[in-house]
């Protein structure tokens, strides 16, 4: 009855975190939800008309050049537009090209047809009028300027007002390229880099600092911008061999550069550094997505995360995760070509204009795109990296950071914390039951058996606080000490041992018996308080002047004070009562006569020990170190506190790790209530359930197997 | 004929060393008997008192076990028998405040002296407990773990060991085809004789058993029995048992103990039709015990 209670309460954990869990690998969907009649674009002037929606998708705008000069707001849900007529200034122009800025808000730049530039602001107010809300749009137009020398029609733009100034790029219907950075050298500058070609998208980043530029001929050019110098070339890349660019857009952040193709391929672009120390970056193809069936039209990033959306000719609208490098969702389309799109602020739905003027919306859901089995388990090329890595690092300052969630450096510093715990408890643990079950005086074994059994009631948090606050910083004064340590007690212990078989035999007699261990601990402590009394000299005559920098020179090993060393005592000193516990239950549960009839057989007491004893006890010996190790996985604030928590996979005894199970400690407070974050800690906390039951059950197993070879009752 | 008592030896004996051996005047008769008929002494107890700390358990042990011969100790439950077989390959020194005082001569070495090597000591004077206790090991492994412990590592020589023993405990031809199956396999006698032979494999020159039988069917306890006849031939067997059947069939001596002492010691024959003291007659004849 209580075993199936047990089973069951079991089974309701396990059911809640798979619930809680499960969501983040349910596949994304969305669908085209409605449709609204637009303006329709000029098909003379390719980038003539941007779409936009606000973030509470109720409003959408659109900007349209050509000859009507207005800008157009339609409510979603009623369709119904609000006109908002240009100002007089500019009734005697054409508008030939708009261009949105960067990460900015709404900020936008019209291009015309006798070469200026016109900054543009929306803003939206929202305001209550008899209980319903309604979103006012407003629109702000700044100071026209003057670009292109020559009066030419702009027919493509950008533009990226910063902190440092302005940055405006414009093609003229010539296929000029020019370049100003306003206010501060107002002289338009003509960029040549791209020779012959002709562009075919022109962006800038939202920090301005560069400008990107593709052809028809499948080339991407690279230009540093600077205030008060011009712009210089840095690099040229081949981004899409046999076709040309149609469409580029920065990723949050600017680091990861979208490239549409008129082939339909999707790819992300990222600067690598060359190698580890270099500063010198090339431009190299990090993600490839799934192609659209024809050419890529548009781009939009999300605002949010690194996801984007793409458009193509025949009216098919792609969901993809950079990061992942996966295409979430593909919508299929009508066969009407989209013009430009743009994900909605809160990246849950997107807007499409399509050649014939329709406005498309869309709903998107994807609450966790960053998740993929992929990006949880393998190695994953992220921005900044040279090359795919395991990496956790789920938050950071920055709004426009890339969530890492590599789980695999958990799992390592969850195994490496156990493996060293184990390194240090199992001999501990296994040679002192040996010596309390085989050779220790019955008196004494009763009182050292609770007294170790005391230690397993010692609250970790303890352990864990002295490990950080005080075994941490004694270890990394001491550790040439602790390394001398490791040779001189046991030969202390040899030592002593040798002189008491010369001690004169009434000195011996005069002890009660079993006592002769506690003389030992006299000459254990001398061994220990010599070796720290001659840290120094240790040092010196071990390792040169320092420790430190002799294992960075020789082993090329760095030594961080909250290090696997220091949870290898702290966590393997929290195991040790258990397995000793129960190893030395199962060496003394090894029948009498069983070491009755190997002694009368002529074996010395530790050859029965070796050859009789620990082969009988052998499944107990086993259970009590899987026990040891269950309870060193999941163990929580030695590891939290004495690791110092940093992710990295690296075996090394001096550096820190960070384990599941602190990791939901450290995290579960800084995670949103259902977001991607919150779900991924209750899948390490699924993981470590897992692990524990795995390794119990494996060890169940083993241990029935074992008893039923090696023991006979 | 022994070398001087040692140091242990109580002051308040007085009497001279030679009638120490045995106070029993048909014993002694029977002694020199033996000694005429060439039969040697294998192990000689004088005056042996055993305690487990401060309780004594044997009182002034005196007795002359012949080689070759098979010797009974007899007696009710806790008169002492088992203690003092234990006491014979110094298996009661694990006991903690075990303490033995007088000579004990096997082949005329006191086997608590200072010089004995306990391991040596245990190698020639074998031992088969009460309860089989085979190893957790194969068959095989049950019989070579004395001499591997010893020093053979020859498969070849091992191998001949192992048949050797397990034919000279009559176990040969029963397990010859799973030498390699586990021990825990064979049936109670089986095991027992397992024990037997894995006794034999260090080739004692003694082996003592501690009521082999008790634990076995007839048919098995026959089979052991018989063994018992072939064995004295190779070495000097003492059986401690309570069937006083079973010591009437098996032993050419027998000791009858009550309450840690020696009260007769003699030729089975004599023991079991006309005993000298009252004690032993009224057990043999079921009046106590």
């Amino acid at each position: 009855m209580g075993g199936i209670a047990v089973i069951l309460s079991i089974v309701c954990i396990f059911i809640f975190l798979v619930k809680e869990v499960i969501p983040v690998f349910f596949p994304p969907h969305g669908t085209q939800v409605g449709h609204v009649a637009g303006a329709p674009p000029s098909a003379a002037f390719p980038q003539s008309s941007l779409i936009g929606m606000d973030e509470y998708q109720e409003i959408i705008y659109q900007l349209t050049a050509g000859s009507d000069r207005q800008i157009r707001f339609f409510n979603v849900q009623s369709g119904a537009p609000i006109i908002l007529d240009l100002p007089p200034e500019l009734a005697t122009v054409h508008v030939t090209a708009i261009a949105r800025a960067v990460g900015v808000g709404n900020r936008f730049a019209f291009g015309t047809d006798d070469g200026r530039i016109v900054p543009v602001t929306i803003d939206f107010t929202a305001g209550y009028e008899a209980g319903v809300r309604l979103i006012v749009p407003a629109v702000t137009l700044g100071i026209p300027i003057q670009l292109t020398p020559a009066k030419e029609p702009i027919i493509r733009l950008a533009y990226q007002p910063t902190e440092r100034g302005t940055f405006t790029a414009a093609l003229t219907d010539h296929g000029r390229l020019w370049y100003a950075a306003l206010p501060s050298d107002d002289t338009p500058i003509a960029l040549t880099g791209h020779g012959s070609e002709s562009v075919t998208a022109v962006i800038f980043d939202s920090r301005g600092e560069t400008l990107s530029i593709g052809t028809a001929a499948g080339s991407l050019y690279h230009y540093e911008v600077r205030e008060g110098s011009p712009p210089s070339l840095v690099e040229t890349a081949s981004v899409v061999p046999g076709a040309s660019v149609t469409a580029l857009s920065y990723l949050i952040g600017d680091r990861s550069l979208a490239i549409g193709s008129s082939a339909g391929d999707v790819s992300v672009w990222m600067p690598v550094r060359q190698a580890q120390e270099s500063s010198t970056t090339r431009f190299r193809l990090i993600h490839r997505f799934d192609a659209h069936p024809s050419s890529v039209t548009a781009i939009s990033p999300s605002l949010r995360d690194k996801g984007f959306i793409t458009g193509d000719t025949q009216g098919n609208l792609f969901v993809h995760y950079s990061t992942s490098s996966q295409t979430l969702l593909k919508l299929q389309g009508n066969q009407q070509a989209i013009r430009t799109l743009t994900f909605s602020p809160k990246a849950d739905g997107a807007v499409a204009l399509t050649d014939r003027g329709e406005l498309l919306t869309y709903t998107i859901h994807n609450p966790h795109p960053e998740v993929t089995f992929a990006a949880l388990f393998k190695p994953v090329w992220y921005e900044g990296y040279e090359k795919p890595e395991h990496v956790w690092q789920s938050s950071s300052g920055a709004d426009d950071f890339e969530a890492k969630f590599g789980l695999i450096p958990l799992i390592f510093g969850t195994l490496k914390g156990t493996l060293y715990a184990m390194l240090v408890a199992v001999p501990l643990a296994l040679l002192g039951a040996i010596y309390t079950s085989m050779f220790m005086h019955p008196n004494i074994r009763a009182k050292i058996k609770p007294t170790i059994e005391i230690m397993a009631a010692l609250p970790t948090v303890i352990l864990g606080f002295l490990a950080g606050l005080w075994l941490a910083p004694m270890l990394e004064r001491m550790f040439p000490a602790i390394v001398a340590m490791i040779v001189a007690v046991p030969a202390s212990v040899v030592i002593a041992t040798v002189l008491w078989q010369y001690l004169p035999a009434a000195t011996v007699r005069r002890l009660r018996p079993g006592m002769e261990s506690f003389v030992l601990v006299p000459v254990i402590i001398c061994a220990v308080w010599a070796c720290l009394g001659l840290n120094q000299q240790i040092e010196s005559f071990l390792f040169g002047a320092d420790y430190k920098s002799w294992f960075a020179t020789h082993w090329g090993l760095r030594y961080d004070q909250r290090n696997a060393l220091v949870v290898g005592f702290a966590m393997g000193f929290a195991i040790v009562p258990i397995i000793f516990s129960i190893s030395e239950e199962a060496l003394s549960n090894v029948p009498r006569h069983l070491i009755a009839g190997s002694l009368a057989l002529g074996a010395t007491r530790w050859q029965t020990l070796v050859k009789l004893v620990l082969i009988s006890a052998s499944p107990g010996i086993f259970s009590a170190s899987m026990i040891g190790f269950g309870r060193a996985i999941g163990e929580t604030m030695i590891v939290l506190m004495a690791t110092g928590n940093t992710p990295i996979m690296d075996w090394s005894l001096f550096n820190g790790f960070r384990t599941l199970s602190a990791n939901i400690a450290v995290e579960i407070p800084e995670a949103p209530h259902g977001g991607t974050l919150y779900r991924i800690l209750f899948l390490a906390a699924m993981l470590l359930f897992v692990f524990t039951f795995l390794i119990n059950t494996v060890a169940e197993v083993v241990r029935q197997r074992l008893r039923t070879k090696y023991s006979q009752y | 004929m022994y070398p001087s008592p040692p140091v242990t030896q109580q002051p308040s004996q007085s009497q001279p060393l030679s009638s120490q051996r045995l106070d029993v005047p048909d014993a002694q008769l029977h002694s020199s008997d033996n000694r005429s008929s060439g039969q040697a002494v294998k192990l000689a107890l004088q005056q042996v008192n055993f305690f487990y700390g401060a309780s004594q358990a044997l009182f002034k042990i005196n007795i002359e076990i012949m080689k070759n011969q098979v010797t009974s100790f007899i007696g009710p439950s806790g008169c002492g028998k088992s203690t003092l077989l234990r006491c014979l390959n110094r298996l009661n020194d694990l006991i903690e405040g075990a303490r033995i005082e007088g000579a004990m001569l096997l082949d005329g070495v006191d086997i608590n002296g200072p010089d004995v090597d306990i391991t040596d000591l245990r190698k020639r004077v074998g031992m088969v407990f009460q309860k089989s206790n085979p190893f957790p090991k194969s068959i095989y492994e049950n019989v070579a773990y004395g001499p591997r412990l010893h020093g053979i590592r020859n498969r070849a020589q091992l191998d001949q060991i192992v048949e050797e023993g397990l034919k000279g405990a009559g176990l040969w031809e029963e397990v010859k085809d799973r030498l390699h199956a586990s021990a825990f396999g064979l049936s109670g006698g089986q095991q027992q004789r397992l024990c037997i032979a894995r006794a034999l494999a260090v080739k004692p020159d003694v082996l003592l058993m501690d009521e082999p039988c008790s634990a076995l069917d007839p048919v098995a306890t026959a089979r052991i029995e018989e063994l018992l006849f072939s064995l004295k031939e190779e070495l000097t067997v003492i059986i401690v048992t309570h069937n006083m059947q079973q010591a009437a069939r098996v032993s050419d001596w027998t000791a009858f103990m009550y309450l840690g002492e020696m009260v007769e010691f003699g030729l089975t024959k004599q023991i079991f039709t006309n005993p000298s003291k009252k004690q032993t007659d009224d057990y043999i004849t079921g009046r106590f015990g």
